[in-house]
């Protein structure tokens, strides 16, 4: 049988006393895209960077594909942070060199390409670049990469609506659903629903629900716009 | 290829502060070559700080480094490559051991030929055969000076590191162990258990330092001859011992950051 790609028990995490994460139990079993739904500060980032080994368990237990995490789950999981995370002083051309060489699954024919199709200028420094363009070469390197388990904390955030309808569709373009899980965190999901698999809502750090988005709808009538005002409401 | 990738990122994003540190280094030897030139010779005394002050340069540019990662935020790129820390760490530390050598070799070297120059007007202070002396002994304070920069390196990453693992004030806690641990170990190799296992091999022998450089060797793990006079300071078998501790610690310190260190 084959391991949940994530999957925790009992997990907490608190920062300073403060609990970003309240007795945490979910599993996304299956390949195909998961919606993290809630409102800010609900513990959607703390929750995928445990899962990327980048913050430890303060109680309870992570798994990613039947192993506990630590940073060493890199080598099968790509985590697209919110922030600003590359290189600045790399042009975009630099950074696909570099990633070629320290990841063994990254693509860079992939990654040019998607590059190539968002029009960024591969010349230029990272830091000199756009916001918007800046978010283009983040989530294209990201996806360049051939792993199991796609962690992408709000991909869509603060960028312009045309932007976002073209990163998400790029988003969608790459992931192998068949294989890949991919775990999308958001507090906008009307723009995600259509290509959503799985849900999974949290606020204050609990989990309010976590279902498949097909029984969702067959179960409940609703749409998952719906079903998310009328679960974090 | 991954690990020279690494290194090769360390050494780029190092450009700045060589570049700091390179003016700096500069503008010392040029200030002191002005006052050599006017006969001002006590200024060449400046360049021994200068040269001692690199015990601190591969500290600098580590923690510079490992700080660069939260700050700029990379980190979250950094810590998610699937590689050990070993891999990760190491090119750091190279990155760090590459610009700091590299510094204090061209201080030393620019401090040699400044002595070279006026080597037979520094009688004045009574100090002539300085510049043959510093010939001398002068590969013996490269690697004394490296070698004490590595150690300190390593306590500063370590503190580094223990920050990320214990939160809040993890700093502090790296600070009081590293202190702790640092003054056990002193205190141990002022034994006779450590001295029976440690001084074999000698490799520099200091006795032909002449008296008016009043080099205090009291202190040092040496042998002394009849007259009390310090023979030897520096033996292979402490040399290696050191060495397997700092690979130790280096260890210790990669496993906190492969299994503990959060972002």
């Amino acid at each position: 049988m084959n391991e949940p790609f994530i999957k925790t028990g009992g997990l907490s995490k608190s920062y300073r006393g403060k609990k970003a994460l309240d007795n945490v139990t979910v599993s996304i079993d299956r390949p195909g895209i998961t919606g993290l739904i809630g409102p800010n500060g609900s513990g959607k980032s703390t929750l995928l960077k445990t899962a990327a080994g980048l913050l430890r368990p303060g109680k309870g237990s992570v798994t990613v594909l039947g192993e506990p995490v630590s940073r060493q789950v890199a080598s099968r999981v790509s985590l697209l942070a919110e922030v600003d995370s590359l290189y600045g002083y790399q042009t975009p051309e630099e950074a696909v060199t570099f990633f070629s060489r320290v990841f063994p699954d990254f693509s860079s024919e992939k990654a040019a390409s998607l590059l190539e199709k968002l029009e960024i200028d591969s010349g230029t420094e990272i830091k000199n670049l756009s916001k918007g363009s800046r978010a283009r070469v983040k989530i294209a390197l990201t996806l360049a990469r051939d792993v199991p388990l796609l962690l992408m904390d709000e991909p869509l955030s603060g960028l312009d609506p045309i932007v976002r309808e073209e990163i998400l569709g790029m988003i969608i373009s790459c992931i192998d659903i068949s294989r890949q899980a991919a775990v999308i965190s958001t507090h906008e999901v009307a723009e995600v629903e259509p290509f959503l698999d799985h849900v999974v809502f949290i606020r204050n750090g609990k989990i309010l629900l976590s279902e498949n988005v097909e029984k969702l709808r067959e179960t409940k009538g609703k749409s998952v716009v719906e079903v998310m005002r009328e679960v974090l409401s | 290829m991954t690990w020279m990738a690494l290194f090769r990122k360390e050494v780029r994003q190092n450009l700045f502060l060589m570049g700091l540190h390179g003016a700096l280094l500069l503008a010392v030897f040029a200030f002191i070559t002005y006052h050599v030139g006017r006969l001002n010779l006590s200024m060449i005394f400046i360049g021994i700080p200068l040269i001692a002050g690199h015990l601190i340069a591969v500290l600098i540019y580590i923690v510079a480094s490992m700080r660069r990662e939260w700050k700029e935020r990379t980190a979250l790129i950094w810590m998610n490559l699937p590689h050990s820390g070993f891999t990760l760490l190491s090119a750091k530390l190279a990155a760090a051991v590459f610009a700091g050598a590299m510094f204090l070799a061209v201080t030393m070297v620019s401090f040699g030929l400044i002595l070279h120059t006026a080597d037979s007007q520094l009688a004045v202070f009574a100090v002539d055969g300085l510049g043959e002396l510093y010939v001398r002994y002068a590969g013996w304070l490269f690697a004394g000076i490296m070698f004490g920069s590595i150690q300190l390196a390593l306590a500063g990453l370590f503190i580094f590191v223990i920050n990320k693992v214990i939160r809040p004030f993890g700093w502090l806690v790296g600070i009081a162990v590293t202190f702790a641990l640092s003054w056990l170990w002193s205190e141990f190799t002022d034994t006779q258990l450590y001295a029976s296992v440690a001084h074999w091999g000698p490799m520099l022998r200091v006795e032909g330092i002449p008296d008016q450089f009043n080099i205090d060797l009291s202190d040092a793990h040496g042998s002394v001859n009849e007259s009390g006079q310090t023979l030897e300071m520096i033996y292979l078998g402490h040399t290696l011992i050191e060495l397997g501790l700092l690979a130790a610690v280096f260890y210790v310190i990669c496993y906190l950051f492969d299994k503990k260190a959060e972002i």
